[in-house]
């Protein structure tokens, strides 16, 4: 119907047929505008799981996350942690900035974005993309984000009354030549630093903490990764408290297995979305 | 409705006015012919509207508004061309730069020099006019291709800043451009209302900036009753949305070079448009991009770009210095308090040293000397007696080591932040701190080992401890202080 006008028009702007090529090809790009009627591009597509883990999990097989933290299964497809977490994770953008290569024809200037996600309540994620066009770069960082989270281990600090506010131990995390070190505070402190690490322990659910920087902290990307490692340390440090011998479970991949080999096909090259 | 509006129809207006005026003697290297992005000037003198003077001689212009008058000004009167203006993000600020170097340096050594012949206005055509020199000003010369980037860099950092600012301001109050309600929060939910409720679809967010405005040029085509696809006129505002709808011009046409100064992406390289941004053949190595680093490492590189200048500043215990690395710091209150402070607090732990700082902090707040708490009516007399009774001092441990001083005094206190030395005992093993191998004696102790030594490492772990343990001891307990301990049994 939209072609059937023009034609009876003709005349403006060149015809809009012409046009019309311009829109396929400029659609996608720059404008993000038009694929077709309504909106269609945010509607939910289907999830078709290409890992093992992403099959388990589409199938409820998986209960929650930590069930995938226990046996430290790296988790690449990040619709795994969209399932488990989906609304409560909020991502921020610490940072868009230019980056520039030399190459042959020339300098290519770059947009890269920072972002950190969290679910103030025992979570973090970092990612780092680069793209052409803002949009895809934080896109893009929000997905390697989510497909670094992990889990943040809280205490207290002295009397065992209420929920884990603080760390549980003093940990260190080093990138770069920056390090930085979260010790544990009393209930009320609030989170004692800079802006940079600031933002990411609350986002991981940390109510009170010290902490120390050293190295060049102006190298805020070091700076952000360091706190994440940091972060992360919290479960990697075995205290007493965990001493206690537990039952070896199976891993999911040996446990499932049968059902895996029956609705789970390997696929050789990832579909075009 | 379709006959109505074919009525209404051929009105168009004079297209796109380009900002510099048509001189462009040459193409820009390599890229394709004719869509030059007309952007925003980078704007740093939004307050003060004084004019540039020129080059060359003494008469001002009002600088990028009549960048057109200027470039002619300059053609008649000092046969001066400036070569790819659309590419310079910040006329002005190019123009005040060549004005300065230009008292130092001659035109004929920054400027290609040409000879063209001149008619005289209304001379006979046929009688060819004589030879005159013509100099241009291009990035031939490195020196002006260098200013043109770094302009171009400082824009884009401008671009973004702004970009920013406008994703993370939830102030923003307008209403609706079509249903007029009125909507509040961010920008973003502004124009996800727009592109939801009706279905007016300008891109992505994250890739707009100076979206006021961008909504007000929206608002002047609909004022207008102006199609903003199109560009025709309607003779009301129904038939403009009707005429939208159906055509599916509810969007911005991607040729309107009126809104390329609203994308990020044209701002990202010289005089490239979106469309060449785009068409550039895609590198596949993406960790190539660094903002100049050479990293081997490439998970460091793509973490070691952001680089900003504003550290946390660290102020003085006593006065209000201000200093960006700790070093200094220290040493001005040795040299300038008498307050040796690396030295007096050497034996403390860390949860000590937080309490006394903040009891510093707290007493000088209120004028009061840290030693002998008398109260003093401005800070210069309180510099003045504890000088004076030479209490730059450690003071009691009573007055200070309470447990109100665990919370800091000062809101982002940069102080405390450096007071974890990192070096002691407390992760009690290497591996904390550089995450190799962790050490085989403490693998021994926690997972096999005597029940007896577990039970042994038990008690020893709830008993205060005292604060030098040494490293080889395999209690991997955090030291605990006198006063306060933490016991393992606390923790969760």
């Amino acid at each position: 119907m939209a072609d059937a006008a023009p034609a009876a028009r003709g005349g403006f702007r060149g015809g809009f047929g012409s046009r019309g090529g311009d829109r396929g090809r400029g659609g996608p790009r720059g404008r993000g505008r038009g694929r077709g009627r309504g909106r269609g591009k945010e509607a939910e597509k289907e999830w078709v799981p290409v890992t093992k883990l992403g099959r388990l999990v589409r199938d409820g097989k998986i209960r929650t996350l930590e069930e995938i933290y226990l046996f430290s299964l790296p988790i690449k497809e990040s619709e795994i942690i969209d399932f488990f977490m989906g609304m409560s994770l909020k991502d921020e953008v610490l940072k868009i900035m230019p980056v520039q290569k030399q190459t042959r024809a020339g300098q290519r200037t770059r947009f890269k974005a920072f972002v950190a996600i969290g679910d103030s309540n025992g979570h973090i994620g970092l990612g780092v993309k680069c793209s052409k066009e803002v949009a895809t770069a934080i896109r893009g960082a929000i997905i390697l984000a989510k497909l670094s989270v992990v889990p943040v281990r809280r205490g207290y600090w002295g009397n065992k009354i209420g929920k884990p506010h603080t760390v549980p131990c003093k940990v260190t995390g080093k990138c770069g030549s920056v390090q930085v070190r979260l010790i544990p505070a009393p209930r009320g402190t609030g989170i004692v630093g800079a802006p940079v690490p600031k933002k990411l322990l609350q986002m991981a659910g940390i109510e009170d903490c010290y902490t120390s920087a050293r190295g060049s902290t102006g190298t805020l990307g070091n700076f952000a990764k360091a706190t994440y490692a940091a972060i992360a340390k919290t479960y990697a440090y075995l205290t007493p408290d965990l001493w206690k011998e537990m039952p070896l479970t199976k891993a999911p991949y040996a446990q499932y297995a049968e059902f895996l080999s029956k609705n789970h096909r390997p696929v050789t090259q990832r579909p075009d979305a | 409705m379709e006959s109505s509006s074919q009525n209404y129809h051929g009105k168009k207006p004079t297209n796109k006015t380009q900002k510099f005026g048509n001189q462009r003697k040459k193409e820009s290297s390599g890229s394709s012919v004719g869509k030059q992005p007309v952007l925003k000037q980078l704007n740093m003198y939004k307050n003060e509207s004084h004019d540039t003077e020129c080059l060359l001689c003494n008469e001002c212009f009002l600088l990028p508004e009549n960048a057109d008058i200027y470039l002619s000004h300059l053609l008649c009167s000092h046969h001066l061309v400036i070569a790819d203006t659309h590419c310079i993000a910040d006329f002005k600020g190019y123009v005040d730069y060549w004005r300065t170097r230009l008292a130092s340096v001659c035109l004929t050594d920054i400027c290609s020099v040409m000879h063209a012949p001149v008619k005289e206005a209304g001379a006979n055509p046929h009688v060819e006019g004589e030879e005159q020199e013509f100099f241009l000003l291009s990035d031939v010369l490195p020196e002006d291709r260098l200013l043109r980037q770094g302009l171009q860099q400082k824009r884009l950092e401008w671009v973004l800043q702004q970009q920013q600012f406008e994703r993370d301001d939830t102030s923003f109050k307008r209403g609706c451009l079509i249903c007029r309600t009125e909507l509040t929060g961010t920008r973003a939910g502004y124009l996800q209302h727009l592109n939801s409720a009706h279905n007016l679809q300008i891109g992505r967010t994250a890739n707009l900036v100076f979206i006021d405005e961008l909504i007000d040029q929206i608002d002047q085509y609909l004022n207008k009753f102006q199609c903003i696809y199109c560009e025709k006129f309607f003779p009301d505002r129904l038939i403009l949305r009707e005429h939208m709808r159906k055509k599916m011009h509810k969007r911005i046409n991607p040729s309107n070079q009126l809104f390329d100064q609203y994308y990020a992406v044209n701002y990202l390289e010289m005089g490239k448009n979106w469309q060449q941004v785009a068409d550039e053949k895609e590198e596949p190595d993406q960790s190539g991009y660094t903002s100049g680093s050479e990293a081997a490492d490439g998970d460091v590189a793509d973490w070691g770009d952001w680089n900003e200048t504003t550290a946390m500043s660290i102020t003085c215990l006593f006065c209000d210095s201000k200093f960006e690395q700790w070093e200094p710091t220290l040493q001005h209150l040795k040299n300038n308090h008498k307050f040796d402070f690396a030295s007096l607090v050497s034996h403390m732990d860390f949860y000590q040293k937080v309490k006394l700082v903040n009891y510093i902090r707290n007493q000088v707040e209120k004028n009061t000397c840290i030693v002998c708490e008398e109260i003093c009516d401005c800070q210069d007399v309180l510099l003045k007696h504890m000088e004076e009774k030479d209490h730059n001092d450690l003071p009691n441990k009573d007055l200070w080591d309470r447990a109100e001083y665990y919370f800091p005094t000062e809101e982002d206190d940069g102080f405390l932040c450096q007071l974890d030395d990192g070096r002691a005992d407390d992760e009690g093993t290497p591996e904390c701190v550089t995450g190799e191998e962790p050490d085989p004696q403490l693998c021994e102790a926690i997972v096999g080992g005597h029940l007896s030594e577990v039970i042994e490492l038990r008690a020893e772990l709830n008993k205060p401890v005292s604060a030098d343990i040494t490293e080889n001891s395999a209690n991997p307990a955090p030291s605990t202080k006198s006063a306060h301990h933490v016991t393992f049994k606390d923790i969760e």
